[in-house]
């Protein structure tokens, strides 16, 4: 042991090779067999986490100022865009449990990815309900309290 | 030159050079994952033309009840006579802020629809009401009729 610590000796070329070349293949192969987890499904699911964080915001911020301004007799209608599909799959904003539990979904139809998004009380007093397809070419939100 | 190529003192800059670049790589790895995060909400906030719209109601409020004085100040004979004065200040003002919004972009509407007299002294204005309308495009607006308290 002593002999090994204190030799100063290296390994021949051919082995120093062999050694190298082995363990860059076990390292290529690890990489190779996790590379489609490691750098497409767990991008892709932050991507998809972000965004639909930012338009469920986005959502609650509209109805949020319809609501500062709603007139007592009268109406508010505003068109906003959203992308049609957020990494590759096409999602739902649904704001049909909102009258009950104060959010705002929004899910991929596609994979069981969704996000909820607060309403901070204002559907205690406006009810909001409605579905929006992000293929849809328009959305619209819409307020009326014309009697 | 052969002293530069033969020189192999420069370990350390050599690879505080490397450390430099890929902490470069790193960054511009960071900066591409932030840069859309945060753009619906973001715009929304700026494209939603809530401040215009209070703005446009709480104009029309004061000047609706300042042409009301003033309407009933200049000849309070009658009703008639109040309205005589009161509609064509109502126009002028509704004309001037339709000018001012479509330099702007936005189409808005601003007519007398009622008027309630006071009961005790009738040719005074008790409240106003107003039809305001607002529309940029992506954004329509509709208070009919908006209420204003004239009587003090």
């Amino acid at each position: 042991m002593r002999l090994l610590l204190s030799s100063e000796d290296a390994f021949s070329v051919m082995i120093g090779y062999i050694i190298f070349s082995s363990i860059f293949f076990c390292f290529f192969m690890v990489v190779h067999l996790s590379a489609d987890e490691m750098l497409i499904a767990e991008p892709s699911e932050v991507v998809v986490e972000d965004e639909f964080r930012d338009i469920g915001n986005m959502i609650s911020t509209m109805i949020t100022d319809i609501y500062l301004i709603a007139p007592e007799n009268g109406e508010i209608e505003t068109e906003y865009m959203v992308p049609s599909t957020v990494g590759g799959e096409a999602y739902a904003i649904n704001a049909d449990s909102s009258t009950t539990d104060q959010i705002i979904e929004v899910a991929s139809i596609v994979s069981d990815k969704s996000v909820s998004v607060t309403m901070s009380g204002i559907t205690e007093t406006i009810p909001i309900n409605g579905t929006a397809m992000s293929s849809t070419p328009e959305h619209r939100i819409n307020y009326d309290s014309r009697s | 030159m052969a002293g530069l190529m033969e020189d192999t003192s420069g370990q350390w800059i050599v690879l505080s050079g490397l450390t430099v670049s890929i902490s470069l790589i790193a960054v511009a790895v960071f900066m591409n994952q932030a840069a859309t995060t945060g753009y619906h909400s973001a715009n929304a906030v700026l494209e939603f033309p809530k401040d215009e719209i209070r703005e446009l109601v709480a104009d029309a409020r004061a000047a609706a009840k300042n042409s009301a004085m003033l309407a009933y100040s200049l000849n309070n004979t009658s009703n008639e006579s109040v309205l005589a004065n009161l509609t064509p200040l109502l126009l002028n003002y509704s004309s001037q802020v339709e000018m001012l919004y479509s330099a702007h972009g936005s189409t808005v509407n601003i007519t007398l629809s009622d008027v309630v007299w006071n009961s005790t002294n009738p040719t005074e204005i008790d409240t106003l009401k107003l039809n305001i309308t607002y529309n940029d495009g992506t954004t329509f607006y509709a208070a009919e009729p908006v209420i204003v308290e004239v009587g003090a």
